[in-house]
């Protein structure tokens, strides 16, 4: 399995960018960048995800434990499923990190 | 807001294109011309003279040429103008022109477009440039979106194959001709809702090909027979795309709406409506597959769906 670049025991909060939009189609999810172009099609616990980056910034494991919650899945399954997420996220410039509360965000 | 400081004259043209009535006012007779020549089957006939403008643009004239050097114009290898929205004005800047309406739910829409040359206004770089940008918002309003794509005509019937540049759009549009088929555009066509359908309207906007389907008789929209995300292949495939993946497929190909987040609600709503209309199909075409053949495995995908 490929590891995740994200530190999973990190306090970092993760946010979406500003940048993206989003919208649910059926039961998947289409992200758009506007500054880039890049358009994504996710899976509904991804979409379920960038809501949940939408709503608040969140770190790894508030996420984690809200996509076990919500999806009834054990919480290390959600806990990678989660990073290998944030990852894709991050290459697609689709999250802003802050490094702790408060913190202006950095893109990716 | 349509307040250009001077006009070139006093002349009027009244451009009937797709869900748009177009007024520009202020033009030269020579501009008037040349307009009324290249666009000569979007005139607005006696039977629309009365219908009220959806848009009215000012022909303006700018002091000098605006000087820009051509690479700030450059994307991809491509002539692009630029598009910057501030609240809701939307200003264009080409080589040659500027131009700016204004998006505030007001009708009749308020545009100018200036240049500092007569005969610039009328030149495809310039006035189809500008009503391309235009119409691509326009239309959102009206249930309707600008799509790169071949669109081709099998059986009455209008097919829009979606793609990038590159992707084969062009010479998917000269086997159709070849075959016999007639093509509304090689590059960019309208779909719109209308009468609880979906509809291809032929827009007087050039691609490789030229101006295609001028001498189609009627209305120049036909019922949308089916949508195609198309890619080069090693061979004919044709598989059909989840509604998700089918609305991401054909948003990268609505021009200069789809990186406009105010445009972005009324986009989204589009094009979900119209993949669950009409269901999106994925067709890798390689060189040597006939029109027949891919028509054909469209077709038999179709059936499956």
């Amino acid at each position: 399995m490929k590891m995740s670049e994200t530190n999973p025991n990190s306090e970092e909060r993760f946010r979406l960018s500003d940048r993206v939009l989003y919208r649910a189609v059926d039961d998947e999810g289409v992200l758009v960048h506007l500054e880039n172009g890049r358009v994504m099609v996710v899976n509904e616990v991804a979409l379920y995800i960038v809501r949940e980056l939408d709503r608040q910034a969140i770190t790894v494991s508030e996420l984690a434990e809200s996509v076990s919650c919500a999806f009834e899945v054990d919480a290390p399954r959600a806990r990678v499923d989660v990073l290998l997420f944030l990852d894709q996220l991050r290459e697609e410039q689709a999250i802003d990190t802050l490094a702790s509360a408060g913190e202006e965000p950095t893109a990716g | 807001m349509a307040n250009a400081s001077r006009l070139w004259g006093e002349k009027v043209v009244r451009l009937y294109l797709p869900m748009t009535m177009v007024w520009i006012d202020g033009l030269s007779g020579e501009q008037q011309r040349a307009i009324v020549r290249h666009y000569e089957s979007f005139m607005a006939d006696r039977s629309r003279a009365s219908r009220k403008a959806d848009v009215v643009c000012l022909a303006g004239r700018l002091d000098q040429p605006l000087g820009f050097p051509s690479g700030l114009f450059t994307v991809n290898g491509q002539y692009a103008p630029n598009k910057r929205r501030s609240g809701g004005e939307i200003e264009i800047t080409g080589l040659d022109f500027s131009g700016r309406f204004v998006r505030d739910g007001r009708s009749p829409i308020q545009a100018t477009l200036s240049v500092a040359r007569e005969e610039e206004l009328s030149r495809s770089g310039v006035l189809e440039n500008f009503l391309r940008i235009l119409l691509a918002h326009h239309v959102l309003d009206q249930g309707g979106a600008l799509l790169h794509s071949a669109g081709v005509l099998y059986r009455n019937n209008a097919y829009l194959f979606s793609g990038r540049s590159n992707a084969g759009k062009t010479t998917l549009a000269r086997k159709a001709i070849a075959a016999g088929a007639d093509v509304l555009s090689d590059d960019i066509n309208l779909v719109a809702f209308e009468n609880g359908g979906f509809r291809a309207h032929k827009v007087p906007f050039s691609g490789e090909l030229g101006r295609r389907a001028e001498n189609l008789s009627g209305c120049g929209s036909f019922p949308l027979g089916g949508l195609v995300l198309l890619e080069k292949a090693s061979r004919l495939t044709a598989i059909p795309v989840t509604p998700a993946e089918g609305v991401a497929g054909l948003l990268t190909g609505c021009p200069y709406v789809n990186d406009d987040a105010r445009e972005f609600p009324a986009l989204m709503d589009f094009l979900t409506r119209l993949v669950f209309h009409s269901p999106v199909i994925r067709l890798g075409v390689a060189k040597e597959d006939s029109f027949e053949a891919i028509i054909s495995a469209l077709l038999r995908c179709y059936e499956n769906v």
